[in-house]
């Protein structure tokens, strides 16, 4: 079996940077899985250091010379189950001293071993799913406005129609309750900022994020061009995610798999949010000030699909500060180093104990700064951060941005 | 055969076998893709680069070089002791190389070759002009000092994020062989030259070390020949064995660097 070795799963560029890796560990030392599950093969060292002994054992001086040596299926197993273990932060390409762009790279590996049939059993569910039901609920897709339920106007034209914004929901938020608070805030933040705004309702599929990062994004082309010319139908300027990863793609990968540009603007909540209060159209009053206590004292937790991948460190930051008597503090962790809540990389279909454990760390740095609210901008952020914050009995609530945004609006 | 053309089969044979090793590792990166093509090619893959190149800028690129393919900001920013390592160390080896070339070029081809006989080329090949002495014994004390920190570091200190590997060992060692004994050997010339002490303490780690043996009545031409063998074979086995080990990072890594952060910044921006 030799699959992680098909060489044209990986580019020039990705070859060359395995080359480039110094050995230095210094990703070592940073990795969120590792410093919880200890696999070797979890960490990057360990897996850039495994593919590249395959590498000179199928290609290198001694394999020209004197054939290649197979690659037992058993090491293919073990490798997978590090290359799986990955939450796919990016934290390791923000400390490495030569700048390998490592995600890319975990994500190629993830795509050679499906190939080959080593991944997960849980992710060929998610597959099943997104394929068949355009989401990665396997719930029926026309039920993707059930979060607009108790909405004061329910779902009254929050689909099907022209507007100027189109709200991508995203599958946790849309099918998942513990997400529902978060498209609720943004429908009413928007609404009573004057923002003309609709969603895709069922027309709305999962963004294909997921797959591609599982190393099944073959179908993610069909799914980008259903939504992008869902919204082009709508007639809107912008589109606005809540959730980062599909946020990522939208922006990032959309574009690329369809060879073309989108047509309008790609935004994220939070940057919409902040240009929003910048041009006042946004009117914020105290938050959770009750007649006997002080505001309670923020942090925030950076989503690494919107800060470390997205760049979008100051916008979710920005919003907080503007809100009037705001208790605001900084994790030990954060912006470009900020931990992982492990929540990403389809980590918790193969293995929610380490999802949970990297979780448990993370909100071991917000209870360091005495903070009794985590806000971050991303539903599942607040899905790990808030089922391990329960689990944990601790003392914080996690929060999205656009519930805190809600939250300071409702005394204005 | 004589000493130098023994050294220049060695050194001929390591720059092959270097030349052949970086070609080696070359093809298995062509069999990568390029935009989604398989096996692109050389051209299509330069091609690409040049892409690359236009869409971050060359001044971009320039400074992102300096700053994060040769300075390194950001291990500086990490760990100052490590950066210091690094830098003693290829600061050393990239200064040492370069001085190499030039008395070797000056040596082989303008002396050998073209019969120039200016008095700056023969103050290039004496070992003994105070310039050349000095540069020489400081940047291999440089480097000595370089990879005593990362021995140190890998081996008594042993942070927990290293991972030491045989091959890593026999690295350092074949690095640590070459660097060490290229002191006795100059130690072996000062004596079989006869250098006088005027000149010979601008070589101030290895004339002290000649002294004890000034008296002797060895045959000191005879030992420098030997130990000019070992130290340069050594040094070859080391340039021809870089690019089978990681120690071919040295190439790519600064390329690697320059290019992934000058073309984050431009996504960024």
């Amino acid at each position: 079996m030799t699959a992680p070795l098909k060489l044209s799963g990986y580019s020039v560029w990705q070859l060359m940077e395995l080359d480039a890796c110094t050995r230095c560990g210094e990703c070592v030392a940073w990795c969120p899985t590792f410093a919880e599950n200890s696999h070797e093969l979890t960490h990057p060292l360990g897996k850039i250091a495994r593919l590249t002994s395959w590498l000179r054992r199928r290609h290198g001086l001694r394999a020209r010379l004197c054939g290649p040596r197979p690659i037992a299926d058993g090491e293919l197993a073990e490798f997978a189950a590090g290359v799986y273990s990955c939450t796919l932060c990016a934290r390791c390409r923000e400390v490495c001293p030569v700048h390998i762009d490592t995600r890319p790279l975990w994500m190629a590996m993830r795509e050679q071993l499906a190939a080959a049939g080593h991944y997960p059993p849980a992710l060929a569910t998610l597959r099943q799913n997104v394929t068949a039901r355009y989401n990665t609920a396997g719930e029926d897709n026309a039920n993707r406005l059930s979060w607009s339920q108790n909405l004061p106007s329910g779902s009254a034209g929050l689909a099907g129609r022209r507007a100027e914004v189109v709200y991508f929901v995203g599958c946790v938020s849309a099918f998942y309750p513990l997400a529902y608070p978060i498209p609720q805030s943004l429908v009413q933040v928007l609404h009573k900022a004057g923002v003309d705004l609709t969603t895709l309702g069922g027309e709305e599929w999962c963004c294909g994020f997921p797959l591609m990062v599982a190393g099944l994004g073959a179908e993610a082309t069909a799914l980008a061009r259903h939504n992008v010319a869902a919204v082009r139908a709508t007639g809107a300027k912008t589109l606005v995610a809540t959730c980062p990863s599909c946020y990522h793609t939208w922006q990032h990968d959309y574009p690329r798999l369809l060879g073309e540009p989108l047509g309008f603007a790609v935004r994220h909540a939070t940057e919409l949010l902040a240009g929003l209060v910048d041009s006042g159209q946004l009117k914020l009053g105290p938050y959770g000030v009750g007649a006997v206590r002080e505001p309670p004292l923020l942090t925030y937790h950076d989503p690494c699909d919107l800060g470390r991948t997205s760049g979008i460190y100051e916008a979710p930051r920005r919003v907080l500060q503007a809100i009037p008597g705001v208790r605001f503090t900084e994790m030990r962790d954060n912006r470009a180093l900020a931990l992982c809540c492990g929540g990403g990389g389809d980590v918790e279909m193969g293995d929610a104990e380490l999802t949970a454990a990297v979780a448990r760390r993370r909100l071991a740095q917000a209870q360091e700064t005495g903070a009794e609210v985590i806000v971050s901008a991303c539903q599942q952020c607040k899905r790990t951060l808030t089922a391990t914050a329960r689990r944990e009995k601790a003392r914080l609530r996690v929060l999205d941005v656009t519930e805190v945004v809600w939250g300071a609006m409702q005394g204005v | 055969m004589p000493r130098l053309a023994i050294f220049w089969v060695l050194i001929v044979a390591a720059t092959a076998a270097f030349v052949a090793g970086c070609a080696l590792n070359a093809s298995i990166w062509l069999q990568g893709s390029v935009g989604g093509r398989a096996a692109p090619g050389l051209r299509a893959a330069l091609a690409a680069g040049w892409r690359g190149l236009r869409r971050v800028g060359p001044g971009r690129l320039l400074r992102a070089l300096l700053r994060d393919g040769l300075w390194h900001r950001r291990l500086r920013a990490t760990d100052r002791g490590r950066w210091l390592a690094h830098a003693l160390l290829l600061g050393g080896f990239l200064a040492m190389f370069a001085l190499s070339t030039l008395t070797g070029l000056c040596q082989e081809v303008l002396i050998l070759l073209f019969k120039v006989r200016h008095p700056l080329v023969e103050a290039i090949v004496n070992k003994d002009t105070p310039v050349m002495a000095l540069a020489n014994e400081a940047l291999g004390v440089a480097m000595l000092a370089g990879l005593a920190l990362m021995i140190v570091r890998r081996y008594v200190r042993r942070p927990a994020q290293l991972r030491t590997a045989a091959p890593d060992t026999a690295l350092i060692v074949l690095l640590a062989v070459t660097l060490l004994s290229g002191y006795p050997t100059e130690v072996l010339r000062i004596l079989a030259e006869r250098v006088p002490a005027s000149l010979a303490w601008y070589s101030f780690v290895a004339y002290p070390l000649s002294l004890p043996a000034q008296g002797l009545d060895w045959p000191w031409p005879a030992l420098h020949d030997w130990a000019f063998l070992f130290h340069s074979s050594f040094a070859a086995a080391f340039l021809a064995y870089a690019p089978f080990s990681k120690f071919f990072h040295v190439l790519v890594s600064p390329i690697v660097a320059a290019a992934n952060s000058a073309a984050r910044e431009v996504e960024l921006a």
